[in-house]
């Protein structure tokens, strides 16, 4: 038996919906299945989420429900955890179908990955996604590893990222978000300490 | 008088022509003039492509004349110093018009960029070309930089580049070609001839 992976475009694949709740991400015009995360790492989003909320409207924050088109050729659309819209951003996705933040948008504020184990996925979000968020202009990534107790914040300075990364219980030093107090424990343990 | 700067989509920019010579990079849908180089500049190229044609075909090899589609969000076109092409690339892009190598075709083998003076100018092949080669998965872009005197081979592993420095009499090592015998100072002495 041969199996053969239908390849899709970019428009293929906006215009996809297998009928399940399955969220996928696009690479190189194939469907990449995002699988359900451990519990620890959607308590960490939503835990991000709540603090996120005493700073900014809600209508500006994303948790696991829109996607980011990288680019056209190959075709590749990656789906984080987290995302801070500008209102700019909003206002250009704020009446779209689907939520998609495509090629001809303004960028996001911040785009936040909590890395998942096994080299795949820290490749993905660690290689891959970096230099795809770069890219994309996307001026703050944070990610966020429990495994390796870290954050490591990539901050876009004339076209590529400079790297910090903190943790135990130093503050993540944001520059978009000055106001944020937060240190990298209370985000791995995902509560107020 | 107002001034506005005309913003190209990359097919107007494809198509354009303004009846000069002047070699332009498209850069977030704006055109820049690529003056011409200090002539130690093109000193160094040219030295590199002596040296590649004593290992692969001429047709291979293009020196200042083939421009490649890196886009992000916005449209962008650079045109690099030199650029070893692919037999693969070298089938997609014989027959176009242009020689352009867009964003549906293979990726070309190597990319190299000599460095002029001045930050604006570092910043474009340290920072941005950085990412956006990373992005288009070039496996290799050298940076040959005449002022620091050194040589930066990026080599791309799992989506993102991995930097060694070459400088003086160390041997350039390159995963591409690694039948090439030079220094760091053997290239960079061909600018003062």
């Amino acid at each position: 038996m041969v199996t053969t992976t239908k390849k899709f475009t970019l428009e293929e694949y906006l215009a996809y919906d297998d009928g399940t709740d399955t969220q996928y991400e696009l690479v190189d015009g194939e469907l990449v299945k995002m699988p359900p995360e451990a519990t620890k790492n959607g308590q960490i989003a939503v835990y991000l989420l709540s603090q996120f909320l005493k700073l900014i409207p809600s209508y500006l924050i994303r948790c696991k429900d829109i996607e980011i088109v990288v680019t056209d050729h190959p075709a590749r659309v990656r789906f984080p955890d987290l995302v801070i819209l500008t209102a700019e951003s909003f206002a250009a996705i704020c009446d779209a179908k689907r939520c998609t933040i495509t090629q001809n948008m303004p960028s996001p504020a911040l785009v936040i990955e909590v890395v998942s184990p096994g080299k795949t996925n820290e490749d993905r979000d660690y290689r891959y996604k970096r230099s795809e968020y770069a890219l994309r202009g996307i001026p703050e990534y944070w990610i966020i590893d429990p495994i390796k107790e870290q954050v490591t914040f990539l901050r876009l300075v004339n076209g590529l990222y400079e790297e910090t990364v903190f943790r135990g219980n130093d503050d993540i030093a944001s520059a978009t978000f000055p106001d944020l107090k937060l240190t990298v424990s209370q985000v791995l343990t995902a509560r107020e300490v | 008088m107002v001034t506005t700067t005309k913003k190209f989509t990359l097919e107007e920019y494809l198509a354009y022509d303004d009846g000069t010579d002047t070699q332009y990079e498209l850069v977030d849908g704006e055109l820049i003039e690529m003056p011409p180089e200090a002539d130690k500049n093109n000193l160094i190229a040219t030295y590199l492509v002596s040296e590649f044609f004593k290992l692969i075909p001429f047709y291979l090899i293009r020196h200042k004349c083939t421009e490649i589609v890196v886009t992000g969000n916005r449209p962008c076109v650079r045109l690099p110093d030199l650029i070893i092409l692919t037999e693969e690339l070298f089938a997609a892009i014989r027959y176009g018009k242009r020689g352009t190598i867009t964003q549906d075709m293979p990726s070309p083998a190597l990319v190299v960029e000599v460095v002029s003076p001045g930050k604006v100018n570092q910043d474009r092949d340290y920072r941005y070309k950085r990412t956006e080669y990373a992005a288009r998965e070039i496996p290799e872009y050298w940076i040959i930089d005449p002022v620091q005197e050194k040589v930066t081979v990026l080599t791309l592993i799992d989506g993102i580049y991995e930097e060694s420095v070459f400088q003086e009499d160390n041997s350039i090592t390159s995963a591409s070609f690694p039948q090439l015998k030079l220094t760091a100072l053997q290239v960079l002495a061909a600018g003062g001839v």
